[in-house]
This record gives C-alpha cells, structure tokens and sequence, in this order.
C-alpha cells in the first residue's frame, strides 16, 4: 500500500517536470510580450516581466494584428463551412450507398496525402499563366478553396464512419411518407451526426487557423493571417521581439478558447482518425 | 450490388427508381477535387516534361523530356533535402511516439487531476506551427536567449542552436517534439482506453508484473495505434515547411532545407518552376511509396490482432 502511494507521488512529479517543461516555451512568449523594449537585451534574462506592459499588445495591433485576426477568422470560417458542406454530402453518399465501390474512400484520402507544396507548385504555374478560371492571388476566397482541398478528405473520412452508425429506420419511415432525400439529410442525418459535426467543425477550423505554406505562396499585402503577419515582422530591421510575441497570442488565445470550450470534441477528433483508420 | 446499408426491400426498390440519388451527394466535392485539385495536379506532371521560364510567359512551354528530373535528381541539393526530411520524419514520430505512450501510460496511474494534465498538455497543439517556431527561435538566441542561459548556469556554456550546422536540423527536431509529443500522448490515451479490461484483470489474476504486462499485453495490442501514429505524423513531418522558414531559413547554407523547402526555393527564389514540378513529382510518389508499405504492414498487424482476440 505504501509503494503504490509512492509510486503515485513520483508519477505526479514526472507529469509535473512535463507540464513545465512543455509549457515552459508558451510562458517565455508572454513573458517577451508583457516586459518593456529595453528589457529584452539584458543578461541574464528576466524570467518574469519585471515591468509590466501593455504596449506590445498595442503595438502589435498597430502593425496589422487586428487586421490579422479578422483575415484569419474569415479564412477559417470560409474553410470550415465548404470543407464540411462538401464533406459531410460526400460523406453520406458513401455511407448510405457505398459510392463509387470500397476503393472511393481511399481514393478522397489519398487526396490528404497530397503534399501542400505540390499544390502550392501547382497553383503557382496555374495561376502564373491564368489559361483557367481560378481565383486571383492574394485573396481570402483562393485561401478558402486550398484549405478545403486539403481539409475536405479528412471530413469524408471522419464523417462517413459517423453517418454509418447512425440506423436507417427513420430514413426509411421518412422516404416512405415522400419526404425527400435533401431534407432527410438535413432534418434527419445533420443533428444525428451533431457530435461529429463539432469534432470535425474545430479540426477545420483549427488546420485553417495555422495554415502557413499557402500564404508564403499566395498571400503579400491585401489578404495577411495571423501566421503570414509574424514571420513578416521577423525580416523588418529590428526584430519587434515584444509586438511579434504579443501578435503570436492574438493568434493563440481564440484558439485555447475554443480548444478548451470543445475539448471532448478536439479530443475526439483528433484520435478518431486514428482509432476509425 | 448494395446489399449492405438499406437493408428493407421497400427502400431498395425506391432507390432504383431514383439512383441518382447517391451522385447528387457526392458530385459536389468530386467536382471540386477534380477542378481544383487534380488538374492543377496533372498540369505540374505536364509541366515536370518542359521547358518553360515563368518569367518569361510570352515563349511558350516545350517538351524537355526527362531533363528536368534529371537536373533535380544530380543536384546534391535534392539528396540533401532527403537526408533532412527523412531524418526529422522517421527518428522523430518514433521518438514522439515512445514519449507519448509513456505519458499516456504515466497518465493512466493517477486517478486524479489527469482531465486537467490532458488539457494543459493539448496547448502546444493549439499553437500555430509558424507562432510556435518563432517562438522556439527566441527560446534558442544565442546571446538573450533562456536556453543559453540555462546551459551557461549549469557549466555547458551558450550553444548556437540555429548558427551551427550541425546542431541546426537537431533544433529544428527539437521543436517537432514538442508540437508532436502532446499529439502522440492524446492518440495514445485514447488507444489505451479502447483496450479492453478484462485481458488487464486476469493478468493481475495471473499476478504478472507492470513490465510484464506492458511488454506481453499493452505493446501488441497497442500496435496497430502506434503504426498510424507513425504514418500521420511521417506524413506531418516530411511536409515540415514553417519550422524550417522561420527558425533556421533553411540554413545555415542547406543544413536543415527539407524537401518541401527546397520546392519552395526553387520556385519563389529561383524561379524554376518545370525542377520544382519534377521535385513535386518526385516527393508525391516518395509519401505514396512510403504510406503504402506502411498500411500494407497495418492491414496486415490488424488482422492478426482480430485473429488473436
């Protein structure tokens, strides 16, 4: 009996070493962010913001953080809506009516492995010698649609296993009253499938919230993520330790909101992949 | 043809009537793929073939055969490219993996606070790749940088994590193992708590040790998890571009360029864009080759696994 508490107080310390070693990079940042300019160039480093400001914060929304934000909000929303408008109908398609035989969804994953840098490539060229209609560089929609690309098999692959178990009984109740497929989907599947829906939703959201190699090819003054802003102050003069920093968390503390708020359902779609693959 | 889903006959006559039904769900996003996808897709193919200069659009492209594959794959910049991109995406997962099932496991021994360790471990997830590298880039300064500071207290003196060559890709690495670990720990957690119990309860009965236990019950019936861990996070990793971009640029000279690096350089610096389509070629069948033996080696583990339980 004695051991086992041992044992326990010394998986406690472990997990506590961890923590701190894991947390350790985040806590440098806010540290960088809240202490004064003249405080970053000092040896030894202060672990603590000795004195305290705000202006990093400020100066940080000056230099097109808030812009950030709202480009990263639209792009994230815009992603998340067509990926799953068009992942979940895939999906169910697949799921009802094995569409397309067994190899369809391996086919729409494989897309997953399509390496974003080969698109990237791709749309370079495309867009470069614009011979087709494709949405312009620089632009919220072009982000959208090459997020989606990537994103959408992953919602096909989570969603189409979700659709599955739902039973078919009240499909069939409802064909044979002459409902219609279209709002048997919508009435019927979508608030069944909610839970995965959500799993999904903030997995979407969160591949378009971090994004980064799309908008070093696609994006420069008119369309600028949060990703996009950071490493483009980095290559001004004088790197702005503090407002890059105080930037990061714009990006950073929506997402451990949202990551915190829906932790089941990030939990779950994270390791569903995994465990339904 | 579709026995299994619809199972009353009513249903299956209705659906002969309208059998559209099916392609009307799923046209939307093959259309889409289709468009937006493998056309510009088979045009890079194409486009790996010729002779084009992007900066100059007015000549138009001209068959070059094989000589674009040939210029990339002679140039010790590709074989570099793959040293670093195979070194970070096969010693990496298989170390993130080890350290994520041990916590996952260390998790599994207490009973409380394990809900609020979860949560707080889920942070570096939610930290955006290209944040999360500029802040490891502050962490790694040489001259105010923690780090150094750290190493100069307990006697090792201040290190050029990012300026040395060789120590560069091993930051880079470092880096990885901190977005990947709190992954590989949630994937793992979730693993274990799919196992089923009672093998658990009767190998108490039989009053095996921990050690035993993990190494003749928890490791093989965890495998088919730790093998997709792998794969998810080989794939991740070989398409590593912020870390690279932002904390070392590739440098210092290629040490740490990985391949999708390259492809970037190439075409945003050198603009070539017919070598960075033979290279995107060439990565794309490279990840294919590679997941395909590995869920071959899955398809393979699972059904033993059934077989054995």
């Amino acid at each position: 009996m004695i051991r086992r508490k041992s044992s326990i107080v010394v998986s406690y310390i472990l997990l506590g070493i961890v923590l701190i070693v894991f947390l350790f990079p985040l806590y440098w940042a806010l540290n960088t962010a809240l202490k004064p300019y003249r405080d970053f160039f000092l040896d030894p480093p202060l672990f603590w913001p000795v004195t305290f400001t705000l202006k990093n914060f400020i100066d940080g929304y000056v230099l097109g953080g808030g812009k950030a934000v709202v480009d990263s909000t639209i792009v994230a929303v815009g992603t998340t809506l067509l990926s799953l408008i068009l992942g979940v109908t895939a999906a169910y398609s697949i799921a009802r009516w094995k569409t397309g035989g067994s190899a369809m969804p391996y086919y729409i994953l494989s897309m997953k492995m399509m390496p974003p840098v080969v698109i990237a490539v791709a749309y370079y060229i495309v867009l470069k010698r614009s011979f087709l209609v494709y949405p312009p560089f620089d632009t919220h929609i072009l982000l959208i649609l090459l997020y989606s690309l990537i994103n959408t098999p992953f919602v096909v692959w989570i969603m189409k296993d979700f659709i599955a178990e739902i039973p078919v009984s009240m499909e069939e109740a409802a064909l044979l009253a002459g409902v219609s497929r279209l709002r048997i989907f919508v009435d019927i599947i979508l608030p069944l499938a909610r839970p995965g829906l959500i799993a999904t939703a903030i997995i979407s959201f969160m591949y378009s919230w971090h994004e980064f190699i799309f908008t070093i090819f696609f994006t420069s003054m008119k369309v600028r993520t949060i990703p996009k802003l950071v490493p483009y102050l980095v290559t001004e003069k004088e790197p702005l330790w503090g407002a890059i920093n105080a930037v990061g968390f714009y990006g950073i503390i929506p997402m451990l909101i949202i990551g915190f708020v829906l932790q089941k359902h990030l939990i779950k779609g994270l390791s569903y992949g995994a465990l339904k693959g | 043809m579709n026995k299994t889903i619809i199972g009353s006959e009513t249903v299956t006559v209705h659906k002969k009537r309208r059998d559209l039904t099916r392609w009307y769900f799923i046209m939307p996003c093959l259309l889409f793929m289709l468009y937006f996808a493998i056309v510009p897709t088979i045009y890079v193919i194409q486009m790996s073939f010729m002779k084009y200069q992007v900066l100059m659009p007015d000549i138009p492209p001209r068959f070059a055969g094989l000589r674009n594959f040939i210029r990339v794959m002679s140039s010790p910049e590709f074989y570099n490219s793959l040293r670093v991109s195979f070194w970070l995406s096969i010693t990496g997962p298989i170390v993130q993996a080890i350290a994520g099932l041990g916590l996952a496991i260390l998790l599994n021994t207490i009973a409380r606070g394990r809900r609020i360790i979860m949560t707080i471990m889920l942070i570096p997830m939610l930290v955006a790749p290209a944040i999360g590298a500029f802040i490891f880039k502050t962490l790694y300064d040489y001259q105010w940088g923690p780090l150094n500071y750290i190493l100069r207290i307990i006697g090792i003196g201040r290190i050029r994590w990012v300026s040395d060559p060789d120590l560069a890709l091993f930051s880079l690495w470092l880096f990885h193992f901190w977005v990947a670990t709190p992954f590989m720990m949630v994937l793992m957690a979730a693993g274990l708590s799919s196992l089923p119990q009672e093998i658990y309860e009767s190998a108490a009965l039989q009053s095996r040790s921990g050690w035993q236990t993990f190494i003749h019950i928890t490791l093989p019936l965890m495998k088919p998890y730790i093998i997709l861990a792998l794969i998810l996070k080989f794939i991740d990793s070989f398409q590593g571009f912020a870390d690279a971009y932002i904390i070392t640029k590739g440098g210092p000279g290629t040490s740490t360029e990985s391949v999708p690096f390259l492809t970037f350089r190439m075409t945003l610096v050198g603009f070539d864009v017919t070598s960075a389509s033979a290279l995107s070629i060439i990565q794309l069948i490279i990840i294919l080759a590679v997941v395909f033996t590995f869920i071959r080696t899955i398809g393979i583990k699972t059904g033993q696994q059934k077989a054995n339980v």
